[in-house]
């Protein structure tokens, strides 16, 4: 317990909360966008990118989060693998979660009209 | 929860509503119309779902509380957690998300594709201002009525001037809200001709509760007929005592606030009287329409309806009610 | 399993004669009306608890006086206006007065208990929290019986809630109320987020913490992101009131729907807020009655923190019948049903643990309020996910099938594990458990009863039943079924009565000493022995069940054998840890009972109280009396380094000392400073989204044109100045007992060169011709200045604060956290101010 380098609580919490951060900024990018471009001076079809860029690219990094896990915990101060298990765990988890509301907000835009009167 | 039968019987014996209606006339369950039709069978699927799951939930509880040594050593691994609490909730919530999803845009394109037929309901406290374009373009004012021509699709703008409202048709359509600086439009489509209810569905003060109003839905050749006379001028008075309650509404101020076409009653604060006695009922749903009605209505309203923005006339002697609403019923 | 040999644990017997009895002493509750001066969690813990009951009760019978009112068509037991005056005090109350202080309040009493903590780091924080609650929560709730209750409802939309529809003080009394809220709510969170983190015992690490732990952590997280956003809503509401700011009136370019976007923020992770921790309850419960631990601890603390955030992206979905776009409802529709993902991990983890049991369940009164919960929760969410569905949703919202939604929800959700917690927990604070057979009463009238009252009303909804209605006719088909309801309503309360009953004939409760012990042999550290300071000793932890695995815990605990078992400063003192791995890192030494936090929450109460009906020089006076007894109760917390260091056992010593980033203050700021920054965003929402409603109100089109850009860059140079200052006040504070005035003088310019930017800034707009009451730019405009003036008082206040320091020469470079707590909070000040410049400035010249 004495011997390992003390984990940093930022980091820590950085690397357990990625995939609910990944997920809030998506969201807020897909809204903002969207509404931006319900503007009356915007071009609806602006919507389209704005919403599936964010995306697309939170999904990439959902699934490079889970590919190189280790390097992310290390990069950011966290217990490294093996130790602290459950954390890493927690992790995985968290952004499989995460990638599950990107996929479902984002797929909204392939079935709804953007700026029409929602019913 | 079985779908549920008319369990009640159709009294129409109330004190508050003597006139219109049974058990279904404002029921999200009995749908009439567009909109209504289309939310049905979502909701049904939706609730089939929640109650296959309530069955299923009941189920294991009961097994992992005292079923078998085997059953429940199942119940415990990982995989049936990771199986019953993760892959079934995202299988299921992603078949009924891509439902909803589409219900949505069926919607947001009948919305789209309303036709000519245009009718601004504006939300007051209590009661709805109603006006219809005819098909000249001409503007016909009418208050806490609804009517609808069968299988045509109509434009409802919904405004507010002062408080947030929300105008809902459970048999007809999903609720809208009335928004002070906004235009909301909602589009109607009666299926079958009939008197449905709606009632405002957002709080909206004081005597919200008594802010409700009928739809009726007609075919749609008698509509135009009864558009055609609704934009007309008032009946005039025949007999002495509907002479008399027209000379009592002048002499009372009543024209201050309300509307009567043809006369010199032009007040636009309160409801649009031209025709008030062909309505199905008088103060937003409260009471029937009949002259005693009226009468009632004149003197007492803050007790029928309290917080109403209309003045009690309790100084008006009995017979001079009785005319008054004798002039009021005859307005057709 | 790993048992520790005697020579392993920290401290060696015998333990010194008297060590016991000077933790007793040091420990000792005040006895008789001085108990209002006290401050141990266990003792302000039941007293929160049981005002927060009272809350519930007194919103229990107005929602009897509800029901009855709704048991027939046409009735007038309860006219129009008071019955609106009731239903939107049974909401608030239940919401605010309830709901949120009775999961503080457990956060208060179990949280140190469970980390076996001798109490919360901050001790009068907390009791000043549950007095300004108690006393600002009984004053607005008895305005219902002067007819001043406010009846907006408890989400008390505008415009309706404008001067204009609803002159009179009961509005305010609302807004009044939840002030009061909110200040008790964040101070919670406070507590409860450093308590969570640097108090835990050495050795529980994150992943070891009990899931009560995780599920009071994010709680505290969601209040410190969700209340500011109703915090800034209620001040606009309030300012719009008093001083017209047209925030929300749509005919000066406000817009009704802003307050709905900003309510709504807090109000849906606010239903959450409630359910974490309850949920958190059950996952200690079950384990305990299953003898067996909790099966999916990672997948439950995912669930916790997925329901924590994804709870913020739902806000919309009370909104979706006012007429957004698709697209934008399809988002939160969707969001709407990944929150039930989380949901559904919980109840099979609880399922598979219910299954796994050693035994079978154990079916005892908590096992039972816990079952009932898992029946009603689960249709309650399922119903949730019919709701989250956009068209089903416009049928249904504001119906009684909402009402009967959220009713399955809150009380399946949170009520009837509060009960389960009543039961298991009673034994740890009372010298007598509550009774098994009143309890199983209890439990079965509550439950038949809630399901027959909130079952039909699924179905009174669907035919057409709105809420918030005094009265319905009689003929459409809702009579049978609210007379059902009603009769079930009566029958809940019934229960509730017969667990009164079992609570003043059992609950004795011991005033910080011991309770009963451990009826249940449950696994976690609130089952210790101990007395009024806690566990003995604290325990080094090895495992999420310590007293399963390490079967001697509770006798090696109790000789004083593990950590700090003593009281080496003479004082109150707790263990102080890293946050992740819970490596000892101090002891803290904290403050005893007082009367100046006490008078602090009577003098605020007093403030808002006076304000609201409009004495304002009474209100000024009170004011300034609570910040007087704050300085007082302020004074005596810096105790600087004078115990040195001490061991605290293992061969361990600690400093009892420590500032910067280690120090419990440190973090308190952080969190504070949290709390502003998502304020402050609150605000930048709330102008751009009045921008993109009314782009005709802005400059220069609808307003005058902005002042020159010499005004915002002579500010934006103040405040950088006065940053700067901060920054080598920090480097010149003088070595101990050397008296320097540079220092202070550094504070004071840095102080007032914040002043000065805030006023510069005003004065700008002031000289431009902008008057706040104009339109929604110039009251989003001037908002922005408000903010700052409140972030400039606060520094202003601390600074001055460590100025009076210093010149007692109580603040030097070792002594330095009355500084530190300025200098965290300076250059967020300076960096809001910055911010505000940039957007009020420079986004109309933009977007213009």
């Amino acid at each position: 317990m004495r011997s390992e380098p003390t984990a940093s609580f930022w980091g820590t919490l950085l690397y357990i909360l990625a995939g609910p951060l990944l997920w809030a900024v998506q969201f807020t990018l897909i809204y903002a966008g969207h509404t931006a471009a319900c503007l009356p001076a915007v071009p609806e079809t602006l919507a389209v990118p704005l919403v599936a860029v964010p995306t697309v690219a939170a999904a990439l990094a959902a699934v490079a989060f889970i590919l190189r896990q280790e390097a992310f915990a290390r990069a950011l101060g966290a217990p490294e693998p093996p130790r602290a298990a459950a954390l890493h765990a927690i992790a995985r988890i968290a952004v499989l979660l995460a990638l599950v509301a990107v996929i479902w907000s984002g797929f909204a835009l392939a079935l709804v009209d953007s700026c029409l009167a929602g019913r | 929860m079985a779908r549920p039968a008319r369990v009640l019987a159709c009294t129409c014996s109330s004190a508050m509503l003597p006139l219109a209606g049974c058990a279904g006339i404002q029921s999200a369950l009995v749908p009439k119309g567009g909109e209504a039709l289309d939310i049905d069978p979502l909701f049904w699927t939706s609730a089939g779902v929640a109650m296959a799951v309530m069955a299923m939930v009941t189920i294991l509880v009961a097994v992992a509380l005292r079923g078998p040594v085997r059953w429940r050593q199942v119940l415990s691994r990982e995989w049936f957690l990771t199986g019953g609490g993760i892959v079934l909730p995202i299988v299921v919530l992603t078949f009924l998300l891509v439902y909803g999803f589409l219900v949505m845009q069926a919607g947001a394109t009948r919305m789209s594709a309303a036709g000519e037929h245009v009718v601004t309901v504006t939300g007051k406290r209590w009661w709805w201002r109603v006006v219809y374009r005819t098909p000249e373009g001409r503007e016909v004012e009418s208050a806490n009525e609804l009517r609808l021509p069968v299988g045509r699709k109509v434009m409802v703008r919904l405004l507010s001037d002062d408080v947030i409202h929300s105008f809902w048709v459970p048999q007809l359509a999903g609720k809208l809200d009335m928004i002070p600086g906004r235009i909301n439009v909602l589009t109607l489509e009666a299926a079958e001709p009939g008197i449905s209810r709606g009632q405002c569905a957002e709080y909206c003060g004081g005597a919200h509760a008594l802010m409700a109003f009928h739809v009726v839905a007609m075919p749609a050749a008698e509509y135009d007929a009864w558009l055609a006379r609704e934009a007309m001028p008032a009946r005039v008075p025949a007999s002495a005592e509907e002479e008399r309650g027209a000379a009592l509404f002048t002499a009372n101020g009543c024209g201050a606030c309300h509307t009567i076409a043809g006369t010199r009653a032009q007040g636009r604060l309160g409801p649009d009287l031209t025709h008030v006695g062909s309505r199905r009922s008088i103060g937003a749903a409260t009471l029937p329409n009949d002259a005693a009605a009226f009468a009632r209505w004149i003197a007492e309203n803050d007790h029928i309806k309290p917080e109403n923005l209309m003045p009690p006339y309790r100084n008006l002697a009995p017979d001079e009610l009785r005319a008054l609403g004798a002039f009021l019923d005859l307005l057709e | 399993m790993n048992r520790a040999g005697p020579d392993d644990l920290p401290n060696a017997l015998p333990r010194p004669p008297g060590e016991e009895e000077k933790l007793k002493r040091v420990w000792a509750t005040p006895r008789g009306w001085r108990i209002l001066s006290a401050v141990n969690n266990t003792v302000v813990g039941v007293a929160y608890l049981g005002f927060a009951f009272l809350f519930f009760l007194l919103a229990g019978v107005v929602a009897l006086v509800m029901r009855t009112q709704l048991a027939v068509p046409g009735n007038d037991v309860v006219g129009q206006d008071l019955y609106n005056q009731l239903f939107t005090m049974h909401g608030t109350t239940m919401m605010f007065l309830f709901a949120v202080p009775a999961m503080e309040a457990l956060g208060v009493l179990l949280l140190p208990q469970m980390l076996a903590a001798r109490d919360l780091p901050f001790p009068r924080l907390s009791a000043f929290a549950i007095w300004a609650y108690v006393i600002g929560g009984l004053v607005f709730f008895s305005t219902i019986f002067y007819g001043l209750a406010p009846k907006g409802g408890w989400f008390m939309y505008p415009p309706l809630t404008l001067t204009e529809y609803s002159p009179g003080d009961n509005a305010d009394f609302w807004l009044l109320g939840i002030g009061f809220i909110e200040i008790s709510a964040i101070a919670g969170a406070i507590e409860i987020v450093v308590g969570t983190l640097r108090t835990r015992p050495p050795g529980m690490s994150l992943t070891k913490m009990p899931i009560f732990a995780w599920a009071m952590l994010i709680f505290a997280a969601m209040i410190m992101f969700a209340f500011p956003a109703v915090i800034l809503a209620t001040m606009l509401l309030e300012i719009e009131r008093a001083f017209g700011w047209p925030f929300f009136s749509a005919e000066k370019g406000g817009d009704p729907l802003l307050w709905q976007h900003l309510f709504w923020f807090f109000g849906h992770p606010e239903v959450y807020i409630i359910f974490l921790p309850a949920a958190g309850l059950v996952s200690m419960i079950v384990p305990a009655m299953a003898r067996r631990p909790l099966i999916g601890y990672r997948l439950i603390v995912v669930a916790l923190i997925g329901t924590g955030f994804f709870s913020f992206g739902l806000w919309v979905h009370h909104m979706f019948a006012t007429g957004l776009p698709a697209l934008s409802l399809a988002f939160f529709s969707a969001v709407s049903m990944a929150v039930a993902i989380p949901s559904g991990i919980q109840v099979f983890s609880w399922i598979a643990t219910i299954a796994a049991s050693e035994g079978r369940f154990r079916i005892t009164t908590p096992s039972l309020f816990v079952l009932g919960f898992l029946a009603i929760f689960t249709l309650g969410g399922l119903t949730g996910v019919m709701v989250a569905l956009v068209p089903v949703d416009l049928q249904v919202h504001d119906t009684y099938f909402v009402v009967a939604h959220f009713h399955y929800v809150l009380i399946g959700g949170m009520v009837f594990p509060l009960f389960a917690t009543f039961y298991y927990w009673a034994p740890m604070v009372s010298r007598r458990r509550l009774s098994e057979t009143l309890g199983r009463i209890t439990f079965w009238l509550m439950f038949i009863g809630f399901n027959v009252a909130f079952l039909p009303m699924h179905l009174t909804g669907l035919r057409g039943m709105p809420r918030r209605v005094w009265t319905y006719p009689g003929d459409v088909g809702w009579d049978m079924l609210n007379m059902i309801s009603t009769v079930g309503a009566f029958i809940l309360a019934a229960g509730v009565l017969v667990f009164i009953v079992d609570l003043l004939r059992n609950f004795r409760p011991t005033a910080g000493g011991g309770g009963a012990g451990d009826p249940w042999g449950a696994g976690t550290l609130e089952w210790l022995p101990g007395d009024v300071y806690a566990a003995r000793s604290i325990p080094l932890v090895r495992s999420r069940e310590p007293l399963w695995d390490q079967p001697n815990l509770a006798r090696e605990v109790e000789e004083g054998r593990h950590f700090l078992p003593n009281a080496p400063t003479g004082g109150r003192e707790t263990l102080v840890c890293s946050p992740v791995e819970a490596k000892p890192e101090y002891v803290l030494q904290m403050p005893g009972p007082g009367w100046s936090h006490v008078l602090a929450a009577i003098f605020m109460a007093g403030f808002f109280l006076l304000l609201t009906v409009k004495l304002v020089v009474p209100a000024v006076l009170s004011g300034i009396a609570c910040i007087i007894a704050c300085i007082w109760w302020g004074w005596s917390l810096d105790p600087g380094p004078v115990k040195g260091d001490v061991p605290i056992g293992a061969g361990i010593v600690l400093p009892t000392y420590v500032s910067g980033p280690r120090s419990h203050a440190w973090w308190a700021m952080i969190v504070l400073v949290f709390v502003a920054t998502s304020l402050y965003i609150a605000y930048v929402f709330s102008y751009l989204y009045l921008w993109v409603v009314s782009p005709d109100a802005w400059s220069p089109h609808g307003a005058p044109a902005l002042p020159p850009a010499t005004w915002p860059l002579a500010s934006g140079a103040l405040v950088a100045a006065g940053a700067a200052a901060m920054l080598l006040a920090g480097r010149r504070l003088p070595a101990p007992g050397r008296p320097s005035a540079t220092a202070p003088l550094l504070l004071a310019f840095a102080a007032l060169a914040m002043t000065g930017a805030v006023v510069l800034e005003v004065l700008g707009h002031w000289y431009s011709g902008l008057r706040p009451g104009q339109n929604a730019y110039a009251a989003a405009t001037y908002m922005a200045s408000v903010l700052n003036v409140q972030v400039g008082i606060a520094v202003v206040l601390l600074a001055g604060y460590a100025i009076a320091r210093s010149l007692v020469g109580c603040l030097d470079a070792v002594r330095r956290v009355n500084f530190d707590n300025c200098a965290i909070l300076y250059p967020y000040g300076a960096v809001q101010i910055l911010l505000s410049l940039l957007l009020v400035h420079g986004f109309p010249r933009m977007a213009g």
